[in-house]
């Protein structure tokens, strides 16, 4: 039993791959882009794009996050792109164009799919448990924000996590 | 459902009462009152006119009450069937809370587009390798 949602949809190389990278904290997603072929940039798209995912001229895929959002949004929006890519690959196309609150030309079950994955990713439930007994806090504010800070990724998206 | 319940046992004592009353009056009250036989036709109209007129009343009430009722029972349905349906659409990927989502997204980001473009320009809009 793996640590992933979806795990019997991915391929056991890239469960490895996964593993390797989701054992340190913070997640260092984009060499994890890169253990899996993918290339990751960071460009001016548009304000209420966030993110895409696109065949590359050399026949891999390309990631583009957005280069005005903050640091932490765009290590979450490349773990939800790595998502795509391990989920609906062959759904891809010709691009999969992500906004804002995540949704694309893809439907709405997939894309919550892939925010399920990245969460696994970027927040790997185990680490997750294991320091909020190293922290101990019993404030809860206290705790999302020092894991927030820990794992890089924004207070809601550990609100979250450390919610369900 | 109920209140078309209560309002028929409310017509079935005021029939009952009025039968009563009747009896009453015509044993106890005025036991040897006979009929007349030489009505005129002037009296005969007017006694019609006068039952049509309190028939018309009475169907009158009844319309209004049912209109009350009626009234009342569409506004509950209606007031339940809204909240369910609010309920469902604004639940989590609910197509209204999507909308909603969408416009405030599209709000949200409508007066900050000339910022993006200022920033292109000042940066040339290249793409650079993002780094962990």
């Amino acid at each position: 039993m793996t640590k992933f949602s979806f795990h019997t949809r991915l391929l056991p190389e890239h469960i490895k791959i996964l593993e390797q990278f989701t054992d340190e904290v913070p997640v260092r997603v984009g060499a994890l882009a890169k253990a899996l072929g993918l290339k990751v940039v960071v460009a001016a798209l548009p304000l209420k794009i966030s993110g895409l995912i696109k065949p590359d001229d050399d026949g891999g895929y390309i990631i583009k996050v957005n280069r005005f959002e903050s640091k932490e949004r765009q290590r979450f929006t490349i773990a939800h792109e790595i998502a795509h890519y391990l989920l609906h690959r062959d759904k891809i196309q010709a691009g999969v164009v992500d906004s804002v609150l995540y949704r694309s030309k893809l439907s709405s079950r997939a894309e919550a799919e892939a925010n399920r994955l990245a969460a696994d990713i970027i927040m790997p439930r185990e680490k997750v448990e294991i320091l909020i007994d190293e922290f101990g806090s019993k404030n809860i504010t206290l705790l999302v924000e020092n894991l927030a800070e820990t794992f890089q990724v924004s207070r809601q998206a550990m609100d979250i996590r450390t919610g369900d | 459902m109920k209140a078309i319940f209560k309002f028929l046992a409310l017509m079935f004592v005021a029939g009952l009462s009025a039968a009563v009353a009747t009896i009453i009056y015509h044993s106890a009250l005025a036991p040897n009152a006979t009929p007349s036989m030489d009505l005129k036709y002037v009296d005969f109209i007017s006694i019609t006119l006068t039952a049509l007129s309190l028939m018309i009343t009475v169907l009158g009430f009844f319309v209004a009450a049912a209109s009350v009722i009626g009234w009342t029972t569409i506004e509950n349905k209606l007031r339940d069937h809204s909240l369910t349906y609010f309920k469902e659409q604004l639940s989590k990927d609910g197509k209204l809370r999507t909308e909603f989502e969408e416009l405030i997204a599209a709000i949200a980001y409508e007066g900050v587009e000339n910022f993006k473009a200022q920033n292109e320009t000042k940066n040339g809009g290249d793409e650079k390798e993002f780094n962990d």
